[in-house]
């Protein structure tokens, strides 16, 4: 799975993407992208190895208001979900697909107080990942 | 919380099933009520399994109500999640999924418990309408 979030993150240029957890005072707009370790998918192998993935990632994007988070937003879909289609991964050895899944209402983060601008904002988008062995 | 999932095949099943009678649909009742027990079963499990949130869990429950579509035909329709209420711990539920401005979601997204339900669903839902139409 590091490799698919290392795929993602690294088509996520317009602003720094973290890995699950953002570090201490992070410059912001910034992504965060997460999910599991990796989730097997649904369907069953003859030999029963499972070495497809099916799994929901998270992008996070925050900001320090509402709509430097949707302009932010609007970059990380235009690169992860261009013109609504699904994205082609680059992961070595892997078919991987990311396609824009579901979205969450952008909130304040009122547990965290920025200096100078009160409370960031954040908006989650929901990708579902569909990775497969390549040969 | 809004979540979507891929129901082209249930379309053309419930168009079938609008046309049978009331002995079918009380049993797409039941399928749709069994379907929402195994669901929140799964959403109930995931919550507890969490260290920060497992006191969410028993708030996960679900409803279960019909819709008149008009023309005579209905649909019946399960609403499952954590109860949000004010004061009710199932208001954390959002961060539990999606997290916060510093860290990612923890706890599984419900779309899993949905997905491993939809197979059975689907089977039961195809089994009634054969022994009905």
């Amino acid at each position: 799975m590091l490799a698919h979030i290392t795929a993602i993150k690294a088509l996520l240029t317009a602003h720094t993407a973290y890995d699950t957890a953002a570090p201490a005072n992070p410059p912001m707009p910034y992504y965060l992208v997460w999910g599991p370790g990796g989730t097997p998918g649904v369907e069953q192998a003859v030999d029963d190895v499972r070495l497809d993935i099916d799994a929901m990632i998270g992008v996070t994007t925050v900001a320090a208001n509402p709509t430097a988070v949707r302009v932010a937003q609007g970059q990380s879909r235009g690169v992860l979900a261009p013109g609504g289609h699904a994205v082609a991964l680059t992961v070595t050895g892997r078919a991987a697909w990311l396609r824009l899944f579901d979205s969450q209402p952008i909130e304040p983060d009122n547990a965290v107080t920025l200096p100078d601008t009160g409370h960031p904002c954040y908006g989650v988008d929901m990708y579902r990942l569909i990775s497969t062995p390549s040969s | 919380m809004a979540i979507t999932f891929d129901t082209s095949e249930l379309h053309a099943l419930s168009a079938d099933l609008t046309k049978a009678g009331e002995a079918v649909q009380a049993k797409a009742y039941g399928v749709v009520s069994r379907g929402a027990v195994q669901i929140k079963a799964q959403m109930r499990m995931e919550m507890y399994a969490s260290k920060s949130f497992r006191g969410i869990g028993s708030s996960i429950s679900y409803d279960i109500g019909g819709v008149d579509l008009g023309g005579g035909s209905g649909a019946i329709e399960a609403e499952i999640g954590p109860t949000t209420d004010p004061g009710s711990p199932g208001n954390l539920a959002n961060v539990a999924y999606f997290g916060t401005s510093r860290g990612g979601g923890t706890v599984p997204d419900p779309v899993g418990a949905l997905n491993a339900e939809l197979p059975r669903f689907e089977a039961a839902l195809a089994k009634i309408a054969g022994e009905g139409i």
